[in-house]
């Protein structure tokens, strides 16, 4: 991880043990570890020379619980709390790194430092530069790796207009979703005459399966806090507020250890170290719509009214919460503001491309080898996330495509990984970069299927004010679940088009906007599969179920049972040496039996319902290969 | 010691554990597909995990990738040879029935030409020395030139790891069936048939059962209505012709036959195979009390030493009973006798062969 000088080498020279409480690792009970590991440390008297501490995410999730050692950078996979004397011998003097716990790379060795690891290596890390290294509930631990530094510049030596100008220099763009100009909308803001006015923190993160926004938090709630008093000296606002969604309690709980703290370091509250400048923030929990992500309906929401978009103009920066100028933007766009004042414009401006400058955080996830957190710079390509850092596809399998931006957002094939990942290139190519979500499939994967699912989202969150996009996604929604059932007519796919249109041009907000998006992109660029289903009653993934039976390759099966043991409907008929068979009566399609066998095997095959082929008498043996002598 | 055996398993299994669901060994003393591997590492953990397991080839027949497991620990056992107990009871065995008390070759005194040699093995004799007197009597009458060779085929010493020891047995078994002439050999029991397959011979190897069916059998066979079920011994596994010909045997003979599920191929050791009792007893016990509980009917069985191991749980027969004893109906039940009455047996069937042919 170049650019991101180690925050843990503490003033106080001790090593730490540094273990991820982030809510993947969390749930393996790492708090656990972290409890043992203590217990250890002490038994071993070494509390002296080493700090236990928690941490947020460091990226590389499946690989969890982490446990890192800094200021060596020693990074441990798949920890368990047996594994803690282990670790806390490993901190005596003459103490060994446990080898076994080490991450083990491609060809099978391990790697000890974590900057060595693949999945890191092309990352910069700028949003998520103290994620997983510092302790997120201590600010001293933020303030040891420069916290609030910038905040002190500001206040210090820098007028607001020359703070809105270093923003505007910088070229960062909204990391919302939009990508707007951070620096044009916060020069709107400070324009605006009328008082008081606002600064809003958009952590509602509504995208199903995007954790971007909740991972920063969770892992470096000061930055986030810092970048948002910044903005407020630079628009001349006294007030924020933290919009956040309430199904995300541990970020709310360190946003609230974390505004505590700043408060009683005199960072946040009146007179801001002696400035004169004041400033207050307020978490405010969302209930959970996706359309209250959208900056006019959470402003509503805010207001205590219902989360609806508004016709624009006016702008929020003229007329936004209660009608007052406010400036809202995107959680990774605050924590990137104290490295922009720190570091300056200039260097952040240069790291991606001209017109996306700076980093872009992705939750990378499907059928990935290491799905996680990634934060890299703007403009690389799709391939290099994808299988540098992403490992490739799980399984070695063949990659089919990549859906970026969430419901918003589209679906992008092979031919598109070229392609360098920024706001244009995205947009252009018929997806978006939307708020970071990157979801990878293979060729299992339906891409009507996956439209479907987004479209299924996109229906149910729609806040039904605009026609187009109330009716217009439930008739495009019946016409895929119609496609994916088999029962698709010839037309189908064209009055996807002509509905998406209407869709896209009659919707107020981004959501009805954006709503035919999925639909679009896949039907560009996965045409033939549409038409599978509907002149073949083909599904070509074998995912929809209706059109897809489970059949086992006679040839290929040799009998290990685990089929007939996953399914739950004893639709698998074998036994010990006996070639299985799916009785198709029987069989409800749920694929366990296709799940558990063997790749070794791999006898189990998706056929489409209209050619399975005939099973072999019941009771036949599997032919033995190899005869032992006798 | 097992680079080879391990890599195979890492490169093959695919943990679908029905090696720990089916072997009553593995089932015992380990809980885990992993546990075991470990134990194959360690190169047996100790004699319990080393000396257990029968060497039935269960395990290689049921798993889908075709492992055995069986094979890496006669491995091991081979490296470390027999336990003392095991030694000290087989040696003593082995020095009885390759002496002049037991050992023995005759030709067929009434035929010039030596076409081949019936070997009955050890346990068949100590079981009834009555039957092979009989069969060979009429292996003899129908099949002119057989010679009859008494001693062992030292299975038994392959099953605890004593492999020179084990193909010097084997070897002089060959030589003594040349010496007579021949160069095929009928045998009674599965483990000599195995055992002679171990390593490379010039013998054509044909059991008894394969024999009988093909020619006329004794009046008195065709006596029954019963309903069997057959117990294949864990060492006719893979031997198709030896399982049809005691199935078409027992039919010959007039008798219905119910089939066990665990039947042929995928039989289960009666729990005295690779000689675990010496290490284990109470798993072979159990094994026998098992297998003799999956038999809903009577069984009848083609192992002298699978008999005696059943029948004390359930009423079991030797196929030859069904064909040569005419008291078979009261054998069913008879208690395996004791190593001295079955030494007696094999001294008494020398001494009547040596009276009748020894001319
Ligand atoms: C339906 C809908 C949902 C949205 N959800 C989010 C969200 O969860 N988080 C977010 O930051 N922006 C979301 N946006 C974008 C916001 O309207 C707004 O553009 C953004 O928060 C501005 O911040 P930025 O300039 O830092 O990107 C959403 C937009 C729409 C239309
Ligand atoms: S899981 Fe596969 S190999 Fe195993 S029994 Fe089923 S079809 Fe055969
Ligand atoms: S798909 Fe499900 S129900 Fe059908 S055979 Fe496989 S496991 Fe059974």
């Amino acid at each position: 991880m170049p650019d991101h000088e180690n925050p843990s080498e503490q003033s106080d020279g001790k090593r730490s043990i540094l273990i991820c409480q982030a809510l993947g690792c969390l749930s393996s009970h790492s708090d656990r570890i972290q409890t043992a590991i203590e217990a250890e440390i002490s038994q071993l008297e070494l509390a002296d020379s080493v700090n236990v501490k928690l941490t947020g995410c460091p990226g590389l999730c499946q690989e969890g619980p982490i446990v890192l050692i800094e200021p060596e950078g020693t990074f441990y996979a798949r920890v368990k709390p047996e594994d803690a004397p282990d670790i806390a011998q490993s901190m005596l003097p003459d103490g060994q790194v446990v080898e076994r716990l080490l991450y083990h790379g491609d060809d099978g060795q391990p790697i000890r430092n974590y900057a060595d690891i693949p999945y890191y290596v092309k990352q910069q890390h700028i949003v998520l530069r103290n994620c997983g290294h510092i302790n997120p509930e201590e600010i001293d631990d933020y303030i040891a790796v420069s916290g609030y530094e910038a905040l002190k510049k500001v206040l210090a030596d820098m007028a607001p207009e020359q703070v809105v100008e270093e923003v505007t220099k910088s070229g960062i763009r909204g990391r919302g979703g939009a990508g707007f100009p951070a620096g044009r909308k916060w020069a709107e803001a400070r324009k605006s005459t009328k008082e008081p006015k606002y600064v809003i923190c958009n952590a509602d993160e509504g995208d199903p399966g995007a954790f971007m926004d909740r991972s920063t938090l969770e892992s470096d709630p000061h930055t986030v806090i810092e970048g948002m008093i910044i903005a407020g000296y630079a628009i001349g606002s006294d007030t924020g507020y933290i919009y956040v969604r309430a199904e995300y309690p541990l970020a709310i709980k360190r946003l609230k250890i974390a505004l505590k703290q700043a408060e009683g370091r005199g960072l946040l509250g009146d007179n801001i170290l002696g400035s004169g400048f004041s400033f207050t923030l307020q978490i405010r929990e969302g209930a959970g719509a996706f359309v209250c992500g959208e900056a006019s309906a959470l402003m509503y929401s805010i207001e205590g009214k219902r989360g609806m978009p508004r016709v624009k103009p006016p702008r929020s920066v003229e007329s936004g919460l209660w009608g007052l100028p406010t400036s809202l933007n995107n959680v990774k766009t605050f924590a990137s503001v104290p490295v922009i004042i720190l570091r300056g414009a200039d260097w952040y401006a240069g790291i991606g491309t001209p017109n996306s400058t700076g980093t872009a955080v992705f939750a990378l996830t499907g059928k990935i080898v290491n799905s996680g957190l990634i934060e890299v710079p703007m403009g690389m390509t799709l391939r290099e996330i994808i299988f540098d850092i992403g490992g490739g596809l799980i399984g070695g399998k063949e990659f089919k495509a990549v859906q970026t931006g969430g419901p918003s957002g589209g679906c992008l094939p092979a031919s598109a990984l070229d392609l360098p990942v920024d706001f244009d290139s995205l947009n252009e190519a018929g997806s978006i970069m939307g708020s970071g979500g990157m979801v990878v499939v293979d060729e299992d994967t339906c891409m009507v299927d996956l439209a479907r699912y987004f479209l299924e989202f996109t229906q149910e969150e729609s806040c039904g004010k605009c026609v187009p996009c109330r009716i217009g996604t439930e008739l495009v929604l019946e016409i895929l679940d119609r496609i994916t059932n088999g029962e698709g007519k010839p037309g189908d796919i064209e009055l996807l088009e002509e509905y998406g249109d209407v869709i896209a041009k009659g919707s107020l907000c981004g959501l009805g906007k954006s709503a035919p998006n999925p639909v679009l992109s896949t039907i560009k660029y996965f045409r033939d599969e549409y038409e599978a289903h509907i002149n073949e009653k083909r599904c070509p993934a074998g995912a929809c179920r209706a059109l897809t039976s489970f059949y086992i390759n006679p040839e290929a099966c040799r009998a290990c049972m685990l089929c007939f043991e996953s399914c739950p409907v004893e639709a698998v008929d074998g036994w010990l040496r006996t070639i299985h068979i799916v009785l198709q009566e029987k069989c409800i399609k749920c694929g366990s039996c296709y799940d558990v066998c063997p790749s070794l095997y791999n006898a189990i095959v998706k056929v489409p319902v209209i050619e399975v082929p005939q099973p072999p008498m019941p009771g036949t043996k599997v032919p033995r290969k190899k005869r032992s002598k006798c | 010691m097992l680079e080879k055996e391990l890599k195979e398993i890492y490169e093959l299994c695919v943990n679908c554990r029905l090696c720990l669901k089916e072997c009553e060994f593995l089932k015992s003393l380990f809980e885990t597909r992993d546990s075991i591997i470990v134990d194959l590492e360690a190169e047996g953990a100790n004699n319990k995990t080393l000396y257990s397991c029968t060497m039935c080839d269960l395990c290689e027949t049921i798993c889908p990738s075709e492992l055995n497991i069986g094979r890496a620990y006669l491995k091991l056992r081979q490296q470390k040879g027999p336990l003392p107990v095991q030694k000290k009871f087989i040696d003593k065995d082995q020095e009885w029935v390759l002496s002049d008390n037991f050992a023995l070759a005759l030709p067929d005194p009434d035929s010039s030409e030596c076409q081949r040699v019936f070997f009955p093995g050890c346990h068949l004799v100590g079981y009834s020395a009555d039957l092979v007197m009989k069969t060979y009597e009429h292996l003899k009458a129908k099949l002119p030139g057989t010679a009859i060779l008494l001693g062992c085929c030292g299975a038994s010493r392959r099953e605890c790891g004593d492999d020179a020891l084990f193909k010097e047995t084997a070897d002089n078994v060959e030589a003594e069936v040349k010496k007579l002439g021949a160069s095929e050999i009928i045998v009674a029991c599965p483990n000599c048939r195995y055992a002679f397959t171990e390593h490379e011979r010039s013998l054509k190897i044909r059991s008894i059962y394969e024999v009988l069916d093909e020619i006329e059998l004794p009046e008195m066979a065709s006596n029954g209505e019963r309903t069997f079920t057959v117990h294949d011994p864990c060492r006719a596994r893979w031997q198709d012709e030896m399982q049809d010909a005691a199935r078409n045997l027992i039919s010959k003979a007039g008798h219905k036959i119910e089939e066990m599920r665990y039947s042929r191929d995928l039989t289960m050791c009666c729990g005295l195979g690779g000689q675990i009792p010496y290490a284990n007893a109470p798993l072979s016990k159990t094994m026998a009390k098992l297998r003799a509980e999956q038999a809903e009917v009577d069984i009848v069985t083609y192992c002298a030493s699978c008999r005696d191991a059943l029948a004390p749980h359930k009423p079991t027969l030797h196929v030859l009973d069904l064909i040569f004893n005419p008291d078979w109906d009261e054998a069913r039940t008879k208690p395996a006798e004791k190593p001295s009455e079955k030494r007696e047996h094999q001294s008494a069937l020398r001494a009547q062969l040596l009276e009748k042919f020894g001319g």
